[in-house]
Order: structure tokens, then C-alpha cells, then sequence
């Protein structure tokens, strides 16, 4: 009797690994995706550079005072450099997806962002990559005259109402 | 439905997690030093954990890793939990926070070096090691947690 129990819990656990590892569902994205165009002046310059395999997309939401966020479009990473325009003077939700999906493993997709509310005149880097399971998503405001400027810390969809 | 069963109680604390390793087959300690200043570790340590491992990933099930930081003169500890939600049942109490799935420590030694003992399960924090021993080094990526 024991014996059965622990055999059915063992083929329980199997199979909740199975599930486990078998990746997540993206989080909810709009579909179809739009191409993201802007006409403003470039502001953001982004670097991308990941493994062979993985395929990184920016999603880019407006984000209003309450937090909401509104689908603008999507960027695909597949250029190790990419120019865009963010809209000067409100919140900016940048949400890059790396998706390790193979048949194999199944879908697997990491998502990361932050909030970025450019100012006037301002010039912005976001430096992606992907390497051995381990990401980097990192923003700089840019000097204005090629000078290094400095990081900006990660900031998520909640902090919208703080300054 | 899942059934997440052990071979005894779960640690309900980081040390008791410690304790089971000597000999065990649970998981494995895995040992670093580093040229860095243990100040420097312990500060890479803090900042990386909170940004980079409060994650939920969902399959059928959602997991939700929660981290925690320790800091002292002399040792920073790195904790991390797994909770499962959804249709699962734990035969054992969980400590609050979830399982205790990988302790990380960071100690001084002699000439601005640092020493990180990492002990964690066989399975399911694999991405998150390397992104420790990353961190000890002085890198900042995070762990891709669908990779664990």
C-alpha cells in the first residue's frame, strides 16, 4: 500500500516537473503586433547582441498617470542596432522579450522593462543582451556630447506616479 | 493537479537548508573566491537580488521565487524560495516564502578577496548559480528563470 503511494506520487512529481519545464506562456501581448513608427526626432538607440537562438523583441507602451498602459508597437531586436523615437516628456514602458523557444523545450519567454520618460532633448541608450541563460537590460541617458552619461535604474510599471 | 513530495520535512530555515547538504543528494555546494572586496560582493549581492530574482514564472502552475538578503560584518547571506501556486499540493509545511531552493554565502577573506559558498538543488536553479558566481565576479545579468 505505502509502496503504490509512493509510486503514484512519484509519477505525480514527474509530471508536474514535466509541466514545469515545459516553458511559460508569454504574458499577454497584443495581437496582431504593429510595427512601432514614431516621427518624432531618433531619441533611443538600441544595442542588441544575443546568442544564437534566442529572439529579442522590445514591446513599447504609453503609459498614462493611473499606471494604465496602451500597446504603441513592436520592435524586433534582430539588428544589433536599432533606432527609435520616444515620446518626450511622459512615461514609456520598454518590455524587451527574450524567447528561448525549441521544439524541444517547449516556449520559454523572460520578460524584462522599465519605464522611461525622456526628457526634452534628451538622448537614451538601452544596451539588451543574451548569453549562457543570463540577460541584460540596461538603459543609459547619454551624455550630450558623446560623453558616457549614466545609468538609469530599472524602474517598473508601478513607480509611474513617483517622479 | 501536481503532488510535490520529498524525502523528509523541508528546511524551514536557511541554516537547516545548509545542514542537509553534507552527504546529501539533494543538491550540491559548489565553492568560489573571487579578486573582489567582500564589500563589493556584499553590495552586488543586495542590488542583484532584489532586481533580478522576485520573479514569477507561469506554466500550468505559477512560480514565484522570493529572495532575501542577509548583511553582516563578516557574512552576507543570499536566500532564495520557490512557491508553487496553482493545482499543487505540498505533503510537507512549507517555511513561509516557499521552499528553500539555493543559499548563497559571501565571506571576506585575507587581501580584498571574497569567498562565496553556493549550496543548491540538483534541479531548478541552475540559471540562478551562474548568475551568482556572474554577480561574485562582478558582473550584473540576471538569470533568464525559465532556464532553471
Amino acid at each position: 500500500m505505502l509502496d503504490t503511494g509512493w509510486r503514484s506520487g512519484l509519477a505525480l512529481l514527474s509530471l508536474a516537473f514535466i509541466v514545469a519545464c515545459a516553458g511559460n506562456r508569454p504574458p499577454p501581448r497584443p495581437r496582431p503586433y504593429i510595427p512601432y513608427i514614431s516621427n518624432a526626432a531618433t531619441n533611443v538607440t538600441v544595442r542588441t547582441e544575443v546568442e544564437r537562438g534566442v529572439r529579442a523583441t522590445l514591446y513599447v507602451y504609453s503609459v498614462d498617470a493611473a499606471c494604465n498602459t496602451e500597446y504603441q508597437g513592436t520592435v524586433s531586436l534582430d539588428q544589433r542596432l536599432v533606432e527609435l523615437s520616444i515620446l518626450e516628456g511622459t512615461f514609456t514602458y520598454l518590455d524587451v522579450s527574450f524567447d528561448t523557444s525549441s521544439f524541444m523545450a517547449g516556449s520559454r519567454i523572460s520578460s524584462v522593462g522599465s519605464l522611461l520618460k525622456p526628457r526634452a532633448g534628451g538622448n537614451y541608450e538601452l544596451t539588451v543582451s543574451y548569453q549562457d541563460d543570463i540577460y541584460n537590460f540596461v538603459l543609459r541617458e547619454t551624455g550630450s556630447r558623446g560623453g558616457a552619461g549614466h545609468e538609469l535604474p530599472r524602474r517598473g510599471l508601478a513607480t509611474c506616479g513617483a517622479e | 493537479m501536481a503532488l510535490l513530495a520529498g524525502c523528509g520535512p523541508l528546511p524551514q530555515t536557511a541554516q537547516q537548508f545548509r545542514e542537509q547538504f553534507p552527504g546529501s543528494f539533494i543538491g550540491s555546494v559548489q565553492t568560489l573566491e573571487v579578486d573582489r572586496p567582500y564589500q563589493d560582493v556584499s553590495k552586488t549581492f543586495q542590488a542583484k537580488a532584489s532586481e533580478c530574482l522576485y520573479v514569477s514564472v507561469r506554466s500550468d502552475i505559477v512560480t514565484t521565487y522570493k529572495p532575501t538578503v542577509v548583511v553582516g560584518d563578516k557574512r552576507t547571506e543570499l536566500h532564495l524560495q520557490r512557491r508553487y501556486d496553482g493545482d499543487v499540493i505540498n505533503l510537507y509545511k512549507e517555511p513561509e516564502g516557499g521552499q528553500y531552493v539555493l543559499v548563497a554565502d559571501a565571506t571576506p577573506l585575507p587581501a580584498n578577496r571574497t569567498k562565496v559558498d553556493i549550496y543548491g538543488l540538483w534541479r531548478g536553479v541552475g540559471a540562478v548559480v551562474k548568475a551568482i558566481t556572474a554577480w561574485a565576479n562582478g558582473n550584473t545579468g540576471c538569470p533568464d528563470m525559465t532556464k532553471n
